[in-house]
This record gives structure tokens, sequence and C-alpha cells, in this order.
């Protein structure tokens, strides 16, 4: 029995030995880099400018034009499907665990936002892509290993979250992302495939209300804290949608926020732009041709040219 | 609580422990432990069945004491009857109920009459086939007078809720199972290690090659009128895969765990799909099911002892009612009945026991014949699955219809689902194992015996860490035999 007892044990070692060893590799091997295209958290980009928001911010604000345009450095650290303003706060506060603060901050403000929560976070959009960090997580992966609320197990057995989110196969076989997302922005060629993806004005209840205005100003005024703790000056830029879902008093909300906490607003949703169905891929999203008309008002935007030479 | 579960990872270990070192001293200790350990695992399914299960082992550990003690034949019939009766009354109530009622009005209403009667939402217990079955075999061997019955009630209550086969078997028989309950276990150390590989090799086959069959075949089953004939051919292959890897993994594990309890359960399973006719194939599928329905059944229905006319009347009888044991649905009845016309032929010739040993025996190659005799049994096996997996028989009969379309030459695909390159090469690899080790109990059981310890036990982590993988990344399935 004792033999019996002893080897099994031996056994259940020998096997976790391996499975860390193989952890380990694999977390060695993807140090540093980008496996899914959205787990850039490891990027240094010390950059002067950071871009914060959800896709609308991540395929929509392209550091190329920033750089180029207006001589900064910049880094855009939306989240794709994180339209929470608390999501911007985590990601923010990883961004300076692994960065030196930037000068600028850039937050994709709309109607489509939400204040979201830090603690009791219910959104798991794209968790499979934060698993890499899971495993036993520093101090810098532990904000959004606890934002995604990744269990016990998920954090103290070796592959647990590798294998339970189908990380192996990209971990293995790194491939080397599109220059775009390594920058932390997704460029969208593609015109809106209406027949796939009809025109609707669904996305019109994602919008917040009147109601939840206390709640999104609570959570803005708080990243804006942390912008000011950190030498940051926050900017909002609310950035066009297709007509179908626009809604002028609904728009008109997020520019009274922001004068609320005297944070300067940009608002490009003009309706040039979001009356031309060339300029999106879904209602909600620029492409390129889209984004190369608010570029060009970026450029003319006198706000945002004395913001960024401050 | 799966065997296939956290819970069970934790369940298991806890109740060794115990067994081992908190009760080894005294068997009655032990037994309770066990008695105990098997009501939990019943109780985490659904709590109120577990009343179920310890009336229906009341009723019969009753019943069989009075009909051993009976004064006169009448009463030993009574009580016979009784327990008979309302054994298979619950069975009928909670599995048939529904079906008859149904089936009923359904045929009343093509002579005209619309009936309407209720049918009712119940809940099946888990494992009601199985346990009720082991009480029937004990009850009837009593009767019968082969078997003495248990006084002991805690004996009796182990032998027919030992949670490794509680919930989908191996069925087991009083005179197998009891002997071995009332007598003092020693802990084995090459049974256990035995049992310990023999679980490892069972989680193989439902985590790895099942849970990933079950997730092609559900796609196709559940959407045949989009796929190609050749598409739903894979389909019916996944789901021939799915269900021996699902139910004989099943039957591995509970086998393994109770060998570390120094129990031997019966053996359910022998390679079925390298049978090379079908009276073979019933002879190494499902065992303990096939053996119980010839001896309760198909011998007191007198076996083949009237000649040829008499044997296919009761070979029709067994698989019909096998095929109904399965559930309350026409498609296992034309699944038993399908089994039936295969085995007739050789029921007919009397070449049923042709095949009494493994195939190629201390061979690795088959002769031509043997692999074309396999290829045959494995397809008719595999069209027999199609009733089996089909929710109703239109359903079976659209899917077979369209196989037999032109585009059952086109190449398939998997529009949705993908094609998944491991599911192809563990299936294989799995074949491959299974074919290397079909001469002993289970596939692994001597592989690698003879290898050093380092490379035998690079074997075992390999398996464990694939098991790993596909049990955390694959979402886990019931075992299809719970439903039974």
């Amino acid at each position: 029995m004792k033999i019996f007892l002893k080897k099994i044990i031996v056994f259940l070692a020998l096997f976790l030995l391996i499975a860390t060893i193989i952890q380990i590799a694999l977390s060695v091997k993807i140090k540093g880099k980008i496996i899914s295209g959205h787990d850039n958290l490891e990027q240094i980009a010390n950059a002067d400018v950071v871009f914060l928001g959800s896709s609308r911010c991540w395929v929509q604000f392209d550091p190329h034009f920033f750089d180029k345009t207006f001589k900064v450095t910049s880094a855009n650290i939306g989240v794709d499907g994180h339209s929470e303003i608390a999501m911007a706060i985590v990601r923010l506060k990883d961004y300076l665990e692994r960065n030196k603060p930037p000068k600028f901050a850039i937050l994709s403000f709309d109607p489509l936002m939400s204040a979201g929560s830090e603690k009791n976070n219910t959104n798991y959009v794209h968790k499979d892509n934060f698993a890499r960090y899971a495993f036993y997580p520093n101090s810098k992966d532990l904000l959004f290993v606890n934002y995604f609320n990744f269990t016990t197990a998920e954090k103290y057995i070796p592959l647990y979250s590798i294998f339970k989110y189908n990380l192996l196969y990209n971990a293995i076989f790194t491939k080397k992302n599109d220059s775009y997302i390594t920058y932390g922005y997704e460029k969208h060629d593609e015109q809106w495939d209406t027949i796939s993806n009809p025109i609707t004005g669904e996305m019109k209840n994602c919008f917040f209300t009147a109601r939840d205005i206390p709640s999104v100003t609570n959570s803005l005024n708080e990243l804006n804290d942390l912008c000011i703790k950190n030498n940051i000056k926050l900017l909002c830029i609310q950035t066009p949608v297709y007509k179908v879902i626009q809604d002028d008093i609904v728009f008109s909300y997020p520019a009274s926020i922001a004068k609320s906490l005297a944070i300067p607003f940009i608002d490009v949703n003009v309706p040039s732009i979001r009356n031309n169905i060339t300029y999106f891929y879904n209602s909600d999203h620029l492409n390129t041709s889209g984004i190369a008309q608010i570029d060009t008002l970026f450029k003319r935007s006198n706000l945002l040219n004395t913001f960024l030479k401050q | 609580m799966l065997f296939t579960s956290l819970n069970f990872a934790i369940f298991l270990p806890v109740v060794f422990i115990l067994y081992w070192f908190g009760t080894n001293k005294n068997l009655s200790l032990q037994n309770i432990l066990l008695l105990l350990a098997s009501y939990f695992f019943y109780a985490s399914w659904d709590y109120r069945f577990l009343f179920l299960l310890i009336f229906s082992t009341l009723l019969d550990y009753f019943t069989s004491i009075q009909m051993f003690t009976a004064e006169n034949q009448q009463k030993k019939k009574f009580w016979f009857w009784l327990s008979i009766s309302i054994n298979l009354g619950f069975l009928g109530f909670f599995k048939y109920y529904n079906f008859f009622t149904t089936s009923f009005a359904d045929s009343l209403s093509l002579l005209g009459i619309q009936a309407n009667f209720w049918t009712l939402k119940v809940i099946l217990p888990v494992g009601i086939s199985f346990y009720t079955f082991h009480g029937l075999s004990y009850v009837i061997d009593i009767y019968k007078g082969r078997i003495k019955p248990e006084r002991n009630f805690i004996d009796y209550a182990l032998f027919v809720s030992f949670f490794p086969l509680l919930v989908a078997g191996p069925i087991e028989r009083a005179t197998h199972l009891l002997p071995q309950i009332q007598k003092k276990r020693d802990f084995n150390y090459s049974a256990a290690v035995d049992g310990v590989r023999q679980i490892l090799w069972g989680l193989f086959k439902k985590i790895v090659i099942a849970d990933n069959c079950a997730k092609f075949a559900n796609t196709i089953f559940n959407n045949s009128n989009s796929y190609s004939g050749s598409t739903l051919v894979l389909g019916a292959l996944f789901f021939t895969f799915q269900i021996y890897c699902d139910f004989s993994g099943y039957s591995d594990i509970a086998i393994g765990t109770a060998r570390l309890f120094g129990i031997d359960l019966l053996r359910n399973f022998a390679f079925p799909y390298f049978s090379r006719d079908i009276a073979e194939f019933w002879r190494r599928w499902h065992i303990s099911l096939s053996t119980w329905f010839r001896d309760y059944l198909y011998i007191p229905l007198g076996g083949s002892k009237g000649g040829t006319w008499m044997k296919i009347r009761n070979t029709f009888i067994i698989f019909l009612v096998s095929g109904f044991w399965h559930g309350a649905n026409w498609t296992f009845i034309v699944w038993g009945f399908l089994n039936a016309l295969y085995i007739m032929p050789s029921i007919i010739l009397n070449t049923n026991r042709n095949n009494l040993y493994t195939v190629a025996l201390g061979r690795l190659i088959p002769s031509v014949k043997d692999f074309f005799s396999i290829l045959l049994t494995f397809l008719l096996t595999v069209f027999a699955w199609i009733f089996f997996r089909s929710e109703n028989l239109h359903m079976a009969i659209s899917y077979i219809a369209k196989i037999f379309t032109p585009t059952l030459f086109k190449l398939p695909y998997f529009p949705g689902i993908g094609l998944s390159v491991s599911t192809f090469i563990f299936t294989f690899l799995f074949i491959l194992i299974e074919w290397i080790g079909r001469e002993r109990q289970y596939a692994i059981q001597f592989i690698g015996m003879s290898w050093p310890r380092s490379i035998r036990w690079s074997f075992y982590i390999t398996l464990g860490l694939i098991i790993f993988y596909f049990a955390v990344s694959t979402p886990s399935q019931q075992f299809i035999y719970f439903q039974f």
C-alpha cells in the first residue's frame, strides 16, 4: 500500500513538474510577444500619447498618423470588446506599471461607453487573449488577471489556463502579427457588408442613458484623477457613428460630462462622415476611409494641436 | 458527479484513503463506508432519487428473504411477482410511461379517434435501468434457487449501489459481486496499479476520443439536412467512435476504480469493433447486458433448444427488448431489430459461434478474410448506429436517404466547425493501440510493461497531459449511457 501511494505521489509530482516546465518554457517563449493580437500588455511603448477606450478606440486611432502629424510617439491601448471606463483605468494602470507615464491620454468617449466596475467586472469578452498572463501572475499582470476574475485553478495549476483558453497552438507557433496590431491599432479596410451584417439601429440599445450619467461621470473622474496623479493630461474625443444610430440628445451627454469635469472634449461625430456609409464597416466603426476623414479633422483641430503641444 | 469531473478526482482519493487507512481492519466498516460513499455519489446527481434507490433496495432485500422462507410455492410466487412487478413498474413509469401513452394516442388517431392522454414531465432517475437489473437478477436467482438471500442489509445494499457501477454498470450478478463484498479484502498492489492504468485509459477514451468525436457527431446529426452524403457518413463514423469510447471508457473507469477497492467487476467490452461477425460483436459489446438478457430472457424462453424457428423467435425477442431497454423510442427498437436481422444468417446457418477467439491471435496483421469480415461487420454496425443516434425514425430515414445521393461522392466538409486534425490523429492512434492491445482486458494493460520504467512513465505522463489538455479545453459531455 505504501509503495502504491508513494508511486502515485511520485507520478503526480513528476506530472506536475513536467507541466510546470512546459508552462515555463511556453511563458518564456511568448514573453514580450503578441500571440493573439489583443494581448499586447507587454509591449513597451514609452509613448507621449496613449489612446484609451473600447474597440472604437482600438480600430479608429491610428498611432502612425499621430506620430507623423503631431511629432509625438503614441500607442493605442484600447481594449476591443470593453467599453467600460473601468477597463480603460485598468489598462492605463497596467501601462503605467510597464512604461514611463505618457504626457497625454486620449479617451475615445461617447454614449457607447459605460462606467463598469474594476472589482465586479462581468464583461469577459476576449478573456481568452489574456489567459497567458494568468499563471502565477506578477504584480503587473494581476490587474488584468483580477479584472477578468481568473480562478485559482487558472492561476496556480500549470498549463490550465493555456489549455482552457486554447492558447497552446498560438503559443507554440507564435505568428508574426500585423504591424498595425503590434502598434496597438487594428486596421479595417473593408466596406460594410450589409448583407451579412444588415443596417440596424440595434447598437442604440448599448447607449448609456441619462440615468447613467452620474456613474459614468464618476468613472471618468476616477480616470482623470489617475491621470492627474501621474501628471498626464486627459482629453476626450467622440468619433462618428453611422446615421442610423445617431441620436443628437444622447450624443450631447459626453460633452457635458467632460465639461463638468473640466476635461477638454473634441467631437468629430460630424454629419459629413456619419451620413456616408462608405466610411464605415459597421454602424459604430469606421473603416480606413472614415479614419482618413477624422484624421483630417484632427489635423485641423486647434484644440488638439494646442493640447498636444503643451 | 461525473467520473471526469474535478469533484470525482477529490471524492475518489478521499474514499480510497478512508477505506484502506481508516476502516481496513473491519470489513463491516469498510462496507458501510463504501455504501455511504455510494449514496453520497448518487445523491450528488439528484438527492430525491436516492430515496427511490433505497426503496428499491429495501424491496428486493425483504421480498427475497420472504421468498426464501415462504412455506409454499404459492407464497414464494407471490413475493417473486411482487418484487418483479414493482421493480418493472418503477422502470416502466419513469422510462416508458410517456412512450406508451403517446404511441397509444398516435395509433388511436390513425383510427380517427382523438385521445388526449396525460404525459408526465418526469426526470429519468439516473442509473434506474442498471440498478433495477441488478435487483432483478438477484430476485430471479433466489427464486430459481441459484443463490441464498443475503441477510446483511449493508452487504446487499452495497451490491446494488456500489458507486463505480451504480449509474451505468457493468450490470453485476449477485453470484459474482456479493461474495467479494462478504469477503475480507486485502490491498493488492498489482491490481491497484492495473486499476489506475485502466482508469487512465478510460479517461483517454472518454475525454480525448468520445468528447471530440461528439462535437462533430452532434453538429452533423443536428443539421443533417445541410451536409453532403459523405459528411453524413463521417458523422455516423464519429458517432460510432463516440459511443464506443464513451461507454467503454466509462466501464474502464468503473472497473479500474473498483479494483482500487479490491473488487473485480464484470468485463463490459472486449474490442467489439474488431469483430468478424455480428454474433461476435454482441459477445464483445456491453457484455454484462448481453449476458443478462441471455441468462434471464433468452434461456428462460427456451434458448436455442427448440429448433431453428424457436432460436429465430427468441433472438428477435431479446434484440427488441434490448433495444427497448435503451430507451423509450422507436429508433432503439429499430436498432435492435436491425441487429437481430444482421445476426439471423449466422443463427440459421449455425455459424454464430465461429469466431470465439480474438482475431489474428498472436499476429499483428489479420488475414485478408478477417480484415474484410471486420470491415463488413463494422459498416453494418455504423449503419445501425444511425438509428440509435437519431431523435426519431423520420430523422434516421432522412439521414440515410441523404447519404445515398450523389453528394456521397463529394469531399466531406464542415462549415462552421472546422476540421480538427487532432481528432483524426488521436482516433487513428487510438484504433492502433486498441488493435495492438486487443488480446488483453483493455488496450494498454500490458503495453510497455517490458519497457524501461522511464519510457513507460513517459508514456503515461504524455497520455495524462493529452487527457488534461482535452479535459480543460473541450466542453465535457454527459456519458451517453446515463440517459438509459
